[in-house]
């Protein structure tokens, strides 16, 4: 090659890299575990989707407080619950002891429209009579010096009332003033933050903020912090397969590398087989964040993991370099064996992008750019950069032997696998996943303390959901109020326990007005008044306020979500009432609901409109389940593209089935294989298959290929030996991870391509025996 | 009133009475105060509170009996006008009437904290951790001495104006408390004559 063209090439190549490096220090990374679902097929499921990522559930943070005697945790969780307050990144903070979060003056004022308590429960004669008598009596404790001060205007204390109201609507044991878990050493607390799933970085702020507040809340030596909830597990997931991928890829490499080294005792060679990887990496995430405009965390990782098989593309050209023949000359001849792989490859992975489904297409994105970066690397970079070295490479260079594989066991061999399969197949076909946070890259401890928090809190459970639309925030408080009230009959029946809404700390502008309608006039109030009053020690005017206070009320503008903007309300419903693209969403969290059938059997009875039951785990299990039903028929399309493509590049549809079937073989015994381990296949298992079979149809290729001489042969399949052996080396360190989602990866990687190279070989072996392997 | 060890308690009052014969020019101080009552294990007593409140024509009165125990218990329990319990045991804080028992912890609640410090850091002797709440003025001598407690804290101070103890030897017979509204209530103390 000439050395203008190869300056230009170099040029070209560092341009894409800067551009790539340039486009990807911009983007941010997210983390949003939500993106790896599908959004859905139906209104319903969408719906689902969108509160799985927004709603409450991805803001809900579980928190136990372990170590020290009762009362040493009670003034911990006091200071921690203060703390996370202060740093106003959570909606609502709960303890057990019982505080607004902020100043309560609006609340006051507004006493008589938010009190639940019925207005002729309230302001005739005996129930006054009543209120006052036992104001009366409780001024005899001394914590009544502490609302003293609004016995005249507030003499039945309805502010009691409406702050008791504002109490979860289930609790778990408080003592010592705090929440506590049944056994008395975990104090309990639960927190909302501020910011939803969809905004990641905000949700780690608050998480990092949980740390914070622990520390500053002086905890003794054997305190010990545990918090779970969603935003935890991203946060938890993030740093986890970081750390792990960090540990783990270091390992791979370094063991790659000392591979590499004693096979072609060049550190030259080494250094460049990474070339194409890395480039691979950094224009696959730049176009991925160009097109997307962010990249997500899990896109990235897997993205990664399946642009591994481009570690190969270099290690072909390395292998068969011989002689006087140029790299350049070389990678000619191997050219069209090794496009053929890529374009495989990528029709493989593009295959699962899907428009709906955010993470799948981004990695679809992620790993297509980055193969054919990579091919064109190691098709227009690699051979000039080796160049002189060629000679002496080959001089240098130990391949492995790869003994041969007599017919007869190469029959058995392929005869053994398609007997297994469908054995295995028929026997226990394997189990898919259905539960979303099997997903998730949750170490097992983290979710037994998650489950066991869980119930402790109680109500905590917000899987279980009722959804109100309506066309502004009034009606849909109005509605949800009206659909409260018949849940009062599913709690009677026992289908429930209790359920939270918006509209309990903020009623509608309707029922607020009710209430004021309800409010006895001046004229009436004073007369029940003088006649409650008979016999008790209150002055003549003694209460006059609370007449002032009641005849203003019956003027007060109803509030509403607007005018409670920035009070204790707003930060109370914020979680409970939004608004999307439709309209306004009232949610109605569900708490002790054990018979979901049970509960939509009655709910469906119900028949409100404009009101859906959600059961958030129920419609992921059914999200994943649809989307593996046309996962499994993209598969069908993608072996079919695949039969084509390679049926054109090989012309011969002979050829192509003989390339192919023993992949298929191979991905489908690995597949009933990790059922027979107990592996519950899952989305990763899926991304790994696809690996697998990407890897081994460039295998197959090479093995299928026919060479010109019997050393080529041999070279031939010494390289797809290195190949194999050294994605065996990636692969089953990660296999060692601790977390199941590496875990699965990596073995599902090392059993699938061990088995591809076996199959292929002996397929190779069966359709071109050695003695014609010299014809072309 | 004063129960628990009697020889203790008899070194508590000698040692007052020393003080007050030998040098009756001297002063009371408080730490002489605070070191009598720290030196008392227990007491029981009889009160009877007087609550005088603007919007009531007429004072309202209530009875009980008073316990404490060292280092920090407290317990109101109130007979008449109708009964109720008012109790600290450490940090928590037991109320009971007739409409049922709850209970909070003092940890949680700064407020009540600093307010009960009033009665538990004066009857333990804890000079600091009275000075971390009050302002603290001591007037007249053994026999007949005035301790009045000013908060400092402000969510305190919008509550309380002052609270007036007073006394002889360790033995408190008052308690003033007035509030920044003008209420104010007034406890005299007795011994248990039970």
């Amino acid at each position: 090659m000439p050395a203008r063209r190869t300056s230009a090439v170099v040029a070209a190549w560092l341009a894409i890299v800067l551009a790539s490096a340039w486009i990807l220090r911009g983007s941010a990374v997210d983390h949003d575990l939500t993106q790896f679902m599908p959004t859905g097929a139906t209104p319903h499921q969408r719906l689902a989707v969108e509160l799985l990522r927004e709603g409450p559930a991805s803001r809900l943070i579980l928190i136990g407080l372990r170590g020290g005697s009762a009362a040493e945790l009670a003034r911990l969780s006091g200071e921690f619950a203060q703390g996370l307050r202060a740093s106003g990144l959570f909606s609502q903070v709960g303890n057990g002891a019982f505080d607004m979060g902020g100043d309560n003056a609006l609340l006051f004022r507004y006493r008589y429209l938010l009190d639940p308590t019925p207005a002729h429960e309230q302001f005739t004669a005996p129930a006054l009579r009543r209120a006052l008598t036992e104001r009366l009596r409780d001024l005899g404790s001394p914590l009544a010096l502490f609302d003293r001060n609004t016995l005249a205007s507030d003499p039945t204390a309805a502010m009691h009332a409406v702050l008791r109201a504002w109490r979860p609507p289930q609790q778990p044991r408080v003592s010592e003033g705090v929440w506590f878990s049944a056994d008395g050493r975990t104090a309990l607390l639960s927190a909302m933050t501020r910011a939803s799933g969809f905004d990641p970085q905000a949700q780690a702020a608050a998480v990092t903020a949980l740390q914070r507040a622990f520390a500053a809340a002086r905890p003794a030596a054997q305190a010990v912090l545990e918090t779970s909830g969603a935003p935890v597990f991203a946060n938890t997931a993030r740093a986890a397969i970081r750390a792990d991928m960090q540990l783990l890829s270091t390992a791979g490499s370094v063991l790659l590398a000392a591979l590499l080294l004693l096979v072609y005792r060049s550190p030259r060679l080494v250094v460049l087989s990474a070339l194409p990887l890395a480039t691979a990496l950094l224009v696959g995430g730049a176009a991925t964040a160009m097109l997307f405009g962010s990249l997500h965390g899990i896109a990235l990782v897997f993205g990664m993991t399946l642009l591994g098989v481009a570690i190969d593309y270099p290690l072909h050209l390395f292998s068969h370099l011989h002689g006087s023949a140029g790299a350049a000359q070389t990678m000619q001849r191997l050219w069209p064996t090794l496009r053929l792989g890529v374009i495989t490859t990528c029709i493989g992975y593009v295959a699962f992008a899907r428009r709906d489904f955010a993470g799948l297409a981004q990695l679809g994105v992620f790993t297509a750019s980055g193969l054919l970066a990579a091919a064109l690397v190691t098709r227009w970079l690699l051979p000039p950069l080796i160049g002189a070295t060629s000679a002496a490479a080959d001089r240098r260079t130990r391949l492995p032997r790869l003994p041969a594989l007599p017919p007869g066991p190469a029959r058995l061999l392929v005869a053994g696998a398609l007997l297994a399969t469908a054995g295995l197949f028929l026997m226990q076909p394997p189990a898919w996943e259905t539960d979303l946070n099997a997903l998730s890259p949750i170490p097992d401890a983290a979710r037994q303390v998650d489950r066991r928090l869980r119930g402790e809190l109680g109500a905590a459970d917000v899987s279980h959901l009722i959804v109100v639309g309506a066309a502004n925030a009034d009606r849909a408080l109005e509605r949800s109020e009206h659909i409260a009230r018949r849940l009062q009959d599913a709690v009677a029946a026992g289908l429930l326990t209790g359920f939270d809404l918006a509209a309990r700390y903020l009623p509608s502008p309707a029922a607020q007005r009710q209430r004021q309608q309800h409010l006895p006039d001046a004229a009436t109030v004073q007369r029940a008044l003088a006649v409650a009053l008979q016999g008790l020690p209150f002055k003549a005017h003694g209460l006059d306020p609370f007449l002032r206070d009641l005849a203003a009320s019956r003027q007060l503008p109803p509030l509403t979500v607007a005018s409670v903007q920035g009070t204790p309300i707003a930060a109370r419903i914020e979680p409970l009432l939004y608004r999307n693209a439709d309209g306004w969403k009232a949610i109605i969290t569900l708490s002790g609901v054990t018979d979901a059938r049970a509960f939509r059997v009655w709910w469906e009875q119900a028949a409100e409109r404009d009101a859906q039951y959600l059961d958030l785990k129920e419609t992921s299990a059914s999200l994943l389940s649809g989307f593996r039903e046309s996962a499994l028929e993209r598969l069908l399309f993608g072996i079919l593209a695949l039969w084509l493509v390679l049926s054109l590049g090989l012309r011969s549809a002979l050829q192509a089935s003989r390339v192919l079937l023993p992949i298929l073989v191979a991905v489908a015994l690995s597949a009933a294989l990790l059922g027979a381990l107990g592996e519950r296949l899952s989305l990763f298992h899926l991304i790994a298959l696809l690996l697998t079979a990407g890897i081994g149809i460039d295998y197959s290729l090479f093995f299928h290929r026919p060479e010109t001489s019997r050393t080529d042969l041999d070279r031939n399949h010494s390289a797809v030996l290195v190949c194999a052996v050294s994605t065996l080396v990636v692969f089953g360190i990660l296999a060692l991870s601790p977390l199941p989602v590496l875990r699965s990866i990596g073995l599902t990687v090392t059993l699938g391509v061990s088995l591809c190279f076996l199959l292929a070989l002996a397929a190779a072996r069966l359709n071109a025996p050695p003695a014609e392997a010299g014809q072309r | 009133m004063i129960s628990g060890n009697p020889l203790r308690s008899l070194g508590a009052a000698l040692a007052l009475l020393l003080w007050a014969g030998g040098a009756a020019a001297a002063p009371l101080t408080l730490d002489m105060l605070l070191a009598g009552f720290a030196d008392v294990a227990a007491a029981d007593a009889r009160f009877t509170e007087t609550l005088t409140l603007a919007v009531l024509e007429t004072p309202l009165t209530s009875s009980g009996s008073l316990r404490y125990r060292r280092p920090d218990y407290l317990k109101k329990q109130v007979e008449t006008p109708a009964p109720s319990m008012f109790e600290i045991a450490g940090d928590v804080v037991t109320v009971e009437t007739e409409r049922g028992r709850q209970t909070l912890s003092l940890r949680t609640q700064p407020v009540i904290r600093a307010f009960a410090a009033a009665y538990r850091a004066t009857l333990a002797g804890d000079r600091a951790a009275l000075e971390a709440h009050y302002r603290i003025d001591l007037d007249g001598t053994v026999e007949r001495w005035t301790l009045r407690l000013q908060p400092i804290d402000d969510s305190l101070r919008r509550r309380i104006r002052s609270i007036e103890l007073t006394g002889s030897g360790s033995r408190i017979h008052g308690i003033e408390t007035m509030e920044t509204s003008g209420d104010r209530s007034l406890m005299t103390i007795a011994p248990d004559a039970r």
